[in-house]
């Protein structure tokens, strides 16, 4: 329980704080906003610094050939368009519990707009109890890192599948909506960041480009959608973009003007409502290899909310979705008519659902708990939670 | 709320309706998240238990919640029709059901009116199967309650006897209709306006498809 005490004096500290941190950025923004429009056509020489900066350890977006400032407005109503989501929730082993297992749960939903037809929902689970699925070789217990890096990637997965069994369909080529990356947070790290093994790193690399591969295939288009994205890569690259090509350092690319300001500070000045923003490549490590496969990832920011009050999103694209523009005209105009359905909340619906599909409430985890004790003790198999456990429980939670 | 559910499928057992959310002595209310074409029906025969004792009533009342989705998809002038239809079809929405208990068995016998104890909170809550409708329902004296009672209207009722009715076959159907309506002349004696709407509204009832 909390000391309110304590914490109403926090509360306090912190809400001064973010009003204070609120009126010094003005004038940054406005600063970043012009910025914007300065380099907006000065891509060659950004795109060269990119490179240059990488050595020295510069992360950044990395301008894809786009004027930087560019507005692309929102494309026209698409007659016909097969959205499809995906989402996924787990229960993570407990080794206080009675036995330990791990549950994934994908949900996944298709919806045709313009039919009438109620959307298709389904489930995709993964249950491992194994000892060779859940523990690693020397008998530790496999890393949260690890089992999350499962979900993100058999989310990619089943959302490619379920694309690839709409290849051809009358309705057109689907998009297929993912919640958050497009590719799992392990393998956008980096390897030496990812907190798995280097096999482990490579046996998902080529999971996700199978499964982009086949996405691609469809005809249709695949994306990560971003709500809030908390970013600063368009950011970093205005301020590369100020040094000397030849001041090019780690001390220079550490004296970085824009503080906290986010790009969706940035592009919520630019963007009018349904607007995207240029294209550009995260610099990420990976990026390389799945430029070398022909799925390097791009971003660009959309407005999905109203006049006067902007709502970025950031979405994440494989190259080969930006290269022809029907298929990313259809899916900028597909996330803008999803958020349009809860416009007061925008969002991909079809999102909302898939995680509301995906979801494993407390009293299903409850439920499921009890189902396997039943199992097991009907086998003879005498079951026991740990003492740690037992008092959680008498505590409620 | 209670999630699970099966549906209803007269070769298995009784279905699983939801859990006892509130509960006295003669209402109690289930929980749960349901399809609208799970949702039972008014009138139907539910049961639980408390111990040893099956519990037996009636559902008198509906409540589907509306949840901040279903809202924000109300604000729009005209949703579209397969947001709609994702609502009706796809979602488990949030159900309350309004239980009044009619009586209980225990040992093989019946008993009409109010048991020793409501029942528990988070107790299962289940259909009942025809066999238990037309046991439970042998004698008229579960009809009093429902006249009796304050929470259902005189609609619930007709449905009640049409449920009941409907698990026997045919002349054994009508006997049944001739007996419920001979309880209700005598429980209703004082009352004849509403006497005659009631048998006319179970009439209604038995002559729907």
């Amino acid at each position: 329980m909390l000391d309110w005490r304590q914490v109403r004096r926090y509360v306090q500290e912190m809400a001064d704080y973010a009003r204070d941190r609120l009126r010094t950025h003005p004038p940054t923004l406005r600063y970043a906003l012009s910025l914007l429009h300065r380099f907006s056509e000065d891509l060659e020489r950004l795109q060269r610094m990119a490179r240059e900066a990488l050595r020295a350890g510069w992360r950044g977006a990395i301008p894809w050939g786009e004027p930087l400032a560019a507005r692309f407005p929102l494309p026209a109503e698409q007659p016909q368009a097969l959205v499809i989501a995906a989402d996924g929730s787990q229960i993570y082993p407990d080794r206080h519990g009675t036995v330990p297992y791990f549950v994934l749960n994908i949900g996944l939903i298709e919806m045709r707009p313009g039919s009438g037809a109620p959307p298709q929902t389904w489930h995709h689970l993964v249950f491992w109890y194994r000892e060779e699925e859940l523990f690693t070789e020397d008998g530790e217990m496999r890393a949260l890192n690890d089992l999350e890096a499962e979900r993100d990637i058999q989310e990619l997965e089943q959302l490619a599948a379920a694309m690839a069994r709409r290849a051809g369909d009358p309705f057109g080529p689907p998009v297929g909506l993912a919640d958050g990356l497009l590719l799992p947070w392990a393998l956008a790290r980096g390897e030496p960041f990812a907190a798995v093994s280097a096999e482990r790193y490579r046996e998902l690399f080529r999971r996700a480009v199978v499964a982009l591969e086949s996405a691609k295939e469809t005809g249709g288009a695949i994306a990560g959608y971003v709500d809030r994205p908390t970013g600063h890569a368009v950011l970093r690259l205005l301020a590369l973009g100020l040094l000397d090509p030849d001041e090019i350092s780690r001390e220079k690319i550490a004296d970085y003007p824009f503080g906290q300001l986010r790009d969706r500070a940035l592009f919520a000045e630019l963007l009018r409502p349904g607007e995207r923003s240029a294209l550009f490549a995260p610099n990420w490590p990976i990026n390389d290899h799945l430029e070398r496969e022909g799925h390097r990832l791009l971003f660009f920011y959309l407005n999905v909310g109203t006049e006067g009050r902007p709502h970025l999103a950031r979405v994440e694209i494989p190259e080969w979705v930006a290269q022809d523009r029907a298929r990313l005209d259809r899916l900028h105009r597909a996330i803008w008519d999803q958020c349009r359905i809860l416009a007061e909340a925008p969002y991909p619906y079809l999102l909302t659902r898939a995680h509301e599909l995906a979801r494993i409430r407390s009293e299903e985890r409850k439920q499921l708990e009890g189902m396997i004790q039943e199992a097991l003790l009907r086998r003879g198999l005498h079951v026991s939670i740990s003492a740690k456990a037992r008092q959680k429980e008498w505590l409620g939670g | 709320m209670a999630t699970t559910r099966q549906r209803s499928n007269p070769s298995a057992g009784p279905a699983f309706i939801g859990r006892v959310i509130e509960s006295s002595a003669r209402t109690f209310l289930v929980g749960c998240r349901l399809t609208a074409e799970d949702i039972p029906a008014f009138g139907s025969f539910v049961q639980t238990a408390r111990g040893e004792t099956t519990i037996i009533g009636i559902i008198y009342d509906l409540v589907l919640q509306g949840d901040e989705l279903t809202r924000m998809v109300a604000l729009q002038d005209v949703p579209p029709q397969e947001i709609q239809q994702d609502m009706i079809e796809n979602r488990n929405i949030p159900v309350q059901i309004g239980v009044l208990t009619l009586g209980y068995m225990r040992d093989r016998f019946t008993y009409y009116g109010i048991p020793h104890q409501p029942p528990a909170l988070l107790e299962p809550v289940y259909t009942c199967l025809p066999a238990q409708i037309q046991r439970f329902t042998e004698q008229p004296d579960f009809i009093r309650t429902l006249v009796e009672a304050r929470e259902a209207s005189d609609d619930v009722l007709a449905a009640v006897v049409r449920a009941a009715a409907a698990v026997r076959p045919g002349p054994h159907r009508r006997d049944f209709l001739i007996q419920i309506g001979r309880e209700l002349v005598r429980l209703l004696a004082d009352e004849p306006t509403r006497l005659g709407q009631v048998l006319r509204r179970i009439r209604m009832t038995a002559e729907a498809p």
